[in-house]
């Protein structure tokens, strides 16, 4: 049964177009995915997304400025005009509340980001978050600063609490995270407590995954995980979260170990990238020497900033059989 | 495309879809579904006008491409299939009715978003097409689906109602 035609005199150059367009596509599908990511196409998509970065940032003040828009026009339509004056000056005083809480929140999330930056002793840089993602299959966030910073591909990215993502494209101005919990995401991980190595990965669900964790392993939930550093890929000794879940027995090669993450692309709003991580390295180096009172140590350091200090100590005692995994 | 008006009508739907696609789809995603309002007004025009606009949904489909991560071309490629057998599919079983338009839509988004996912699945994002389908390509169909509806009753209003075909009465 032939499909029916609307305008049959175009129909032929129509389909030539079709045609033409289609291979046309498959031709740039085809040399995107052979290329590698540093390919004229995705240098393209980088700096396209870099400019438009800006602009996507605009949905988010859009939304706050759209509900303090909403209030301020209810207030508005009022009937009286003495009340409609009161309501309006209560409108404004509303929206200069907001921005002062707005500065309030931002302000505790910058001594957060610096205590964490104090913390580990990072060399690095904050970014504000300028842009999301705007496909459902990539969990990126666009970050304000980029190679002019210093920032290059490959750097481990942190939030408020730990470990977020890394740096997958740069341009002078912006550059683009990947976040842990996409599934495109991996890092070469450590259980803190012993110091047995696995890979993290980010799923389609948006939890977590501790993978190639060997089954004779006992992982219990609330065990710190931390990047080992292994592949080169992440700074070591960086937090990357807590088990919450573990599916499955110890010996089981199906056992699930779910982490949690750090933090959600909707949520986050600065992030450091981290060029460099002394201490970080340093925990990793002490736990691994097997040494009771080096991971004390270790522990001392994290103490006063109350993170992964705890799980530093219960080491101590575990160091011995740590130094095998931990030798890397 | 049909006579100046629509072209440009077309074209100012086209950019602001696009600023839609990059202001406020990330902030109003419900879970992991992230609505592709590019995807939705290709599918919607191509009905209401009852063509299917293969320079809208090749360009716009680059550009859905250039604004994501995933492989630059695909939705191009997607677009263009779903726009030529939407119309075609459309112009032999509309009977003047919402629902059908509406089935259409449907059925294009889902096919577009699971084709999506399996290329995807295929190139870059490591998970299983069943993981693929169930947390991606049916909350974003879904999602797609009322975008897509909601632009294609604004589009009515905008083209008018399109013409049955003259073949249409033949093959019934």
């Amino acid at each position: 049964m032939p499909f029916p035609s609307k305008q049959t005199s175009q129909a032929p150059l129509s389909r030539v177009l079709f045609i033409v367009l289609l291979i046309i596509s498959i031709i740039v599908t085809t040399l995107y995915v052979r290329e590698g990511s540093n390919g004229a196409l995705h240098a393209l998509q980088t700096n396209v997304q870099s400019l438009f970065a800006p602009i996507g940032s605009l949905g988010a003040r859009a939304g706050a400025v759209a509900d303090s828009a909403g209030e301020a026009i209810d207030n508005a339509t009022a009937d009286d005009a003495t009340v409609a004056e009161l309501r309006e000056q209560i409108a404004q005083l509303t929206e200069a509340l907001v921005e002062a809480e707005e500065y309030r929140l931002e302000n505790e999330r910058l001594r957060e980001t610096i205590g964490l930056i104090d913390m580990y002793d990072i060399e690095g840089v904050i970014g504000e978050v300028i842009g999301r993602s705007s496909d459902a299959w990539n969990q990126t966030v666009t970050l304000s600063v980029g190679s002019d910073a210093g920032v290059k591909t490959g750097l481990t990215v942190m939030g408020g609490a730990g470990v977020i993502g890394q740096v997958v494209s740069v341009t002078p101005q912006t550059s683009v995270v990947r976040l842990l919990t996409d599934p495109q995401s991996g890092a070469a991980a450590l259980i803190q407590s012993n110091r047995a190595e696995g890979i993290v990965r980010g799923s389609l669900d948006g939890l977590l995954y501790l993978e190639n964790v060997e089954a004779d392993v006992v992982v219990n939930v609330g065990d710190v995980v931390l990047t080992s550093g292994l592949g080169g890929s992440y700074v070591r000794g960086l937090l990357i979260g807590e088990v919450v879940r573990v599916d499955g027995q110890v010996g089981s090669a199906t056992r699930r170990i779910i982490v949690s993450p750090n933090g959600r692309a909707n949520l986050m709003e600065e992030a450091v990238v981290v060029f460099d991580a002394t201490t970080g390295n340093a925990i990793l180096r002490d736990n691994s020497n097997g040494d009771g009172g080096s991971a004390g140590n270790g522990s001392d350091q994290n103490d006063g900033n109350g993170q992964p200090s705890s799980g530093n100590g219960a080491d101590g005692g575990e160091g011995s059989n740590t130094g095998e995994g931990g030798g890397e | 495309m049909g006579n100046r008006n629509d072209l440009l009508e077309t074209i100012v739907g086209a950019v602001i879809v696009v600023v839609l696609q990059i202001v406020v789809a990330p902030y109003i995603a419900m879970g992991p579904a992230v609505p592709d309002f590019i995807v939705g007004y290709v599918v919607a025009v191509c009905l209401a006008r009852s063509t299917p606009a293969p320079i809208l949904a090749f360009v716009l489909g680059m550009i859905d491409g250039l604004l994501g991560q995933g492989p630059l071309g695909a939705m191009a490629f997607l677009l263009l299939l779903a726009a030529f057998f939407v119309t075609r599919v459309y112009l032999a079983f509309n009977n003047d009715t919402l629902f059908m338009p509406l089935v259409f839509i449907g059925v294009a988004v889902l096919l577009i978003e699971v084709c999506y996912g399996l290329l995807m699945v295929g190139t870059s994002v490591s998970a299983s097409v069943g993981d693929a389908l169930i947390y991606r390509a049916l909350p974003c169909a879904l999602y797609d689906f009322v975008v897509s509806a909601i632009t294609y009753v604004i589009a009515l209003r905008i083209y008018g109602r399109p013409e049955r075909s003259p073949h249409l009465t033949q093959l019934r």
